[in-house]
């Protein structure tokens, strides 16, 4: 492992994989229509504006650590029933947390039975999978025999008072992942991190912490549901991180678009990837496109994509696969993995 | 200054953004979008879809120039009006 330093924090892994991928959607989809009518809109024009068809939304009685602990015992029952005792690590990335406090991931640490490994959540928005990915790495660098990741968001129910811009872009939905030194499937080779806090304001949440605790006032002025202010911005600069990302991330590595078998991206809305692949001279058969039925799901949308593509046969061994994600705060995270054997999907 | 009665002058960039603007805004079901509303807050619109249209704008311009706008082009202020774009499009070297 080491590191160099440009706009991203760029580490080399040795010794990484993603040895199993699982995912869990809520069986329930709300359509695109379905939602412009409950809202008073046009679902024809919602749907042109942001190629978004229809999103997986949880049930009631679930809320992200459901969503987490269905993805995680994908992959923990298709495991041998000694592997649970050697899980050393827990993160779950998440900015639809359960509760304020404490973290979800003791919540479900405890329903996996992962006895006492360390569990916490990271809120790193829609870069939340692969910074989590990049803990894993630096953990078992630093001795942890295998950790498990997941990223989940049950997003939809917070948006009841979003505008109807905003509402229209999210799902529900989880991903998990096992990460081992052990030469498995997809070989972690590096990640690429970075944050611009001048962003912070741009896709926020304004009220329930502690710069504004939620009160009468600002449930009256709707406070609870995520914003984003000025969305014509935030669309051209999240096309513009995902863009700045690759070139940076990229030439650290010595590498070029064109020794990429598959772009997998965040999955913020299908008009932002449609720029994205524009700008890049990306052919439509390079990129991984899951939002049109999925929606946006934060930080699980990239592992998601991930999940989807391996699904459909689109990873081959000797690929360099690289995963692209920029979100709220501004966080941005790549990482890029190398396919050494197809993967068992759980 | 113009004289009172004078036709304001409209160059043909500013009247072709004009043009799409208008052609955008018929897109929704409210057709009283007015540029300068695209920015502001939902509460002031019947349907939040305006920035998502000014992408529309955004990638009808690309299409039509050669010229790729950034987040430093897509402001509040060279955004405001149909002049104001066809000023910063002029600035970007196009037209």
């Amino acid at each position: 492992m080491n590191g160099s330093r440009t706009r991203l924090r760029v580490t080399h892994f040795a010794g990484v994989y993603l040895a199993r991928i699982a995912v869990h959607l809520p069986t329930t989809r709300v359509t695109t229509h379905a939602l412009a009518a409950l809202m008073g809109v046009d679902g024809d024009a919602l749907i042109r504006l942001t190629g978004i068809l229809e999103r997986p939304v949880a049930p009631p009685e679930h809320a992200t650590s459901d969503l987490a602990i269905a993805a995680l015992r994908g992959l923990l029952d298709d495991a041998t029933p000694s592997r649970t005792s050697e899980i050393d690590r827990l993160i779950l990335a998440t900015v639809t947390p359960d509760h304020p406090s404490p973290a979800t991931a003791p919540l479900v640490q405890h329903q996996l039975g992962l006895g006492h490994a360390p569990a916490f959540d990271i809120a790193a928005a829609c870069a939340g999978f692969v910074y989590a990915l990049d803990l894993a790495a630096r953990a078992l660098m630093t001795g942890d025999r295998a950790v498990l990741i997941a990223a989940a968001e049950c997003r939809v129910r917070t948006l009841a008072r979003a505008t109807p811009g905003v509402r229209v872009l999210f799902g529900d939905g989880a991903v998990a992942a096992l990460v081992t030194g052990e030469t498995t499937n997809l070989r972690l080779l590096a990640t690429g991190l970075g944050a611009d806090g001048r962003g912070h304001a741009a896709v926020r949440v304004e009220a329930g912490g502690s710069r504004l605790p939620t009160s009468t006032a600002t449930l009256a002025e709707g406070l609870e549901a995520l914003r984003m202010e000025d969305g014509a911005h935030v669309f051209m600069k999240a096309t513009e991180a995902f863009i700045t990302l690759a070139d940076d991330f990229l030439n650290a590595l010595g590498l070029t678009l064109d020794d990429i078998a598959l772009v997998v991206p965040h999955q913020p809305n299908v008009r932002i990837l449609e720029r994205v692949a524009r700008l890049l001279r990306l052919p439509p058969e390079r990129l991984v496109i899951t939002c049109d039925r999925l929606g946006n799901m934060g930080g699980a949308s990239v592992g998601v994509a991930l999940a989807s593509a391996l699904s459909e046969g689109r990873i081959h061994p000797g690929d360099k696969v690289l995963l692209l994600t920029a979100g709220a705060g501004y966080t941005a995270g790549a990482a890029l993995l190398e396919s050494v054997a197809p993967m068992p999907l759980c | 200054m113009n004289d009172p009665g004078e036709a304001i002058a409209v160059s043909p960039l500013e009247a072709w953004v004009a043009r799409l603007l208008t052609t955008l805004a018929s897109d929704l079901p409210d057709a009283q979008l007015a540029p300068e509303a695209w920015y502001r807050r939902h509460q002031a619109l019947p349907l939040e879809l305006a920035s998502l249209q000014v992408m529309q704008l955004v990638d009808l311009i690309e299409a039509s120039f050669e010229v790729v706008l950034s987040s430093l082009d897509v402001t509040r202020v060279h955004f405001a009006t149909p002049a104001a774009i066809a000023t910063r499009l002029r600035q970007r070297g196009v037209g």
